[in-house]
């Protein structure tokens, strides 16, 4: 498998377990903090993949 | 909502909740605090930190009290065997339990013990992910015992490599706690100069990260070399700058020191009896929080200086009062070699005046 593939296949389990300890910190209650709550409601693989973009960029 | 989210096993502490719980661990007896663990929340993340935060927070005024605090929650944790946190929770409260009691045993000159905190320490880290930040302030704690045994070279060898470690992980702070260490080595090599121009460039850039507990321990340092040094002007105020800050954190530690600072500066001026005096007080301090080892080097610098004023026969009984507790505290090489000539000249009640200063010379040059 690419490498590249692997790095999203990980970042995407650490965002899917990152993004359930979040909501579980938070027992069902909303974020106080706007850009947590924005990043809560989004896919974690879509998390994943923009930071995999970013990461390719930094390396660029 | 979107996406498949994980389900965790029971609810957690928050921060403030986990604040509340560990004060209320703390209020509890030791022994009561076993059978009444789930109603503490002691195996709650949030709580373990919490004692971790209030722990650091009292290395500098309650080193006695940390290191039985620390232990009992070390022994908490590591049998029976407990399920702390999701992950690594449990190996990384391991190590920091063991890391602040192995850093109260160097405070009260435990070394044997110190050491053996550490290498437990070092086994609770090695299993966490992110071991270098820890393993590193580890490193830290390892290399000021070192100083403390008078290993120099192997400190000065060392330091670059560990504040290298500490800037590629951005942990200035604990960059900048390594200089204390690298201007010690200086007082200790005697060029005090040197040692004045890091200490200053230390205070300079704690007040410019805002971190007032490692500006008031520079300013400690500047004002026991500038007593050395017999700078009264200097010493005086490097000491007003230190004072304020180390009262208001309750830095009893650091207290000690800056009135051990002031009785060489009173030494070093002839004021000979309001020196003795001066290091009373710092005996006091010492005292309280039990730093035995500091009291008895004390004890050395009096005797020294009740020999320089004739006073033979008291200085005796400052050295017979020390003996004991250098002895049982295992002093390195050079330290057990003054302490037995220093011991056969009391019996013979003609003290070794060399052995006297070579041995309180030894201590001298610990403190900082």
């Amino acid at each position: 498998m690419p490498g590249k593939l692997l790095r999203i296949s990980l970042l995407s389990a650490a965002c899917q377990y990152g993004r359930s300890f979040q909501l579980w910190k938070l027992g069902g209650d909303a974020s106080a903090d706007p850009e947590l709550s924005a990043l809560l409601s989004r896919e974690p693989d879509d998390v994943a993949t923009d930071l995999e973009r970013r990461f390719e960029e930094d390396r660029t | 909502m979107t996406g498949r989210v994980i389900h965790f096993p029971r609810q957690p502490l928050s921060s403030e909740a986990g604040q509340q719980a560990a004060e209320r661990v703390l209020a509890t007896p030791m022994i009561d605090r076993y059978s009444w663990a789930e109603e503490l929340r002691l195996e709650d993340p949030e709580t373990l930190l919490s004692l971790c935060g209030i722990l650091r927070s009292q290395g500098e005024s309650a080193p006695a009290l940390v290191r039985d605090e620390a232990e009992f929650l070390y022994r908490f944790i590591e049998s029976p065997k407990r399920e702390i946190g999701l992950f690594d929770e449990r190996e990384y409260f391991l190590g920091e339990f063991a890391l602040l009691a192995g850093a109260a045993c160097r405070q009260l000159s435990r070394r044997e013990e110190a050491y053996v905190w550490f290498d437990r320490a070092e086994a609770g880290f090695r299993h966490t992910i992110n071991a270098a930040g820890d393993l590193s302030r580890l490193g830290y704690q390892r290399l000021a015992e070192r100083f403390e045994e008078r290993q120099i070279d192997v400190v000065l060898e060392l330091l670059p490599s560990l504040i290298e470690s500490f800037r590629s992980l951005e942990m200035h702070e604990d960059a900048l706690k390594c200089r204390f260490l690298e201007g010690l080595a200086l007082m200790e090599t005697d060029e005090l100069r040197a040692a004045v121009g890091t200490f200053e460039e230390i205070c300079e850039e704690a007040e410019s990260i805002g971190n007032a507990l490692l500006a008031a321990t520079a300013y400690t340092n500047l004002t026991h070399i500038h007593g050395m040094m017999g700078n009264a002007e200097a010493a005086m105020a490097a000491s007003s700058k230190a004072i304020p800050i180390l009262r208001r954190l309750d830095n009893r530690v650091g207290l000690a020191k800056v009135q051990w600072g002031l009785a060489a500066l009173l030494r070093e001026t002839g004021q000979l009896t309001a020196s003795i005096e001066a290091y009373r007080k710092a005996q006091q301090e010492f005292e309280a929080i039990g730093m035995r080892a500091d009291i008895a080097a004390l004890n050395l610098v009096v005797a020294d200086l009740l020999l320089e004023m004739g006073r033979g026969r008291e200085a005796l009984a400052e050295i017979g009062a020390a003996l004991p507790v250098i002895s049982e505290l295992k002093m390195a090489p050079e330290g057990m070699a003054a302490l037995s000539l220093l011991r056969e000249s009391a019996r013979r009640q003609e003290i070794n005046r060399q052995a006297l200063r070579e041995l309180h010379g030894y201590f001298e040059e610990l403190k900082g």
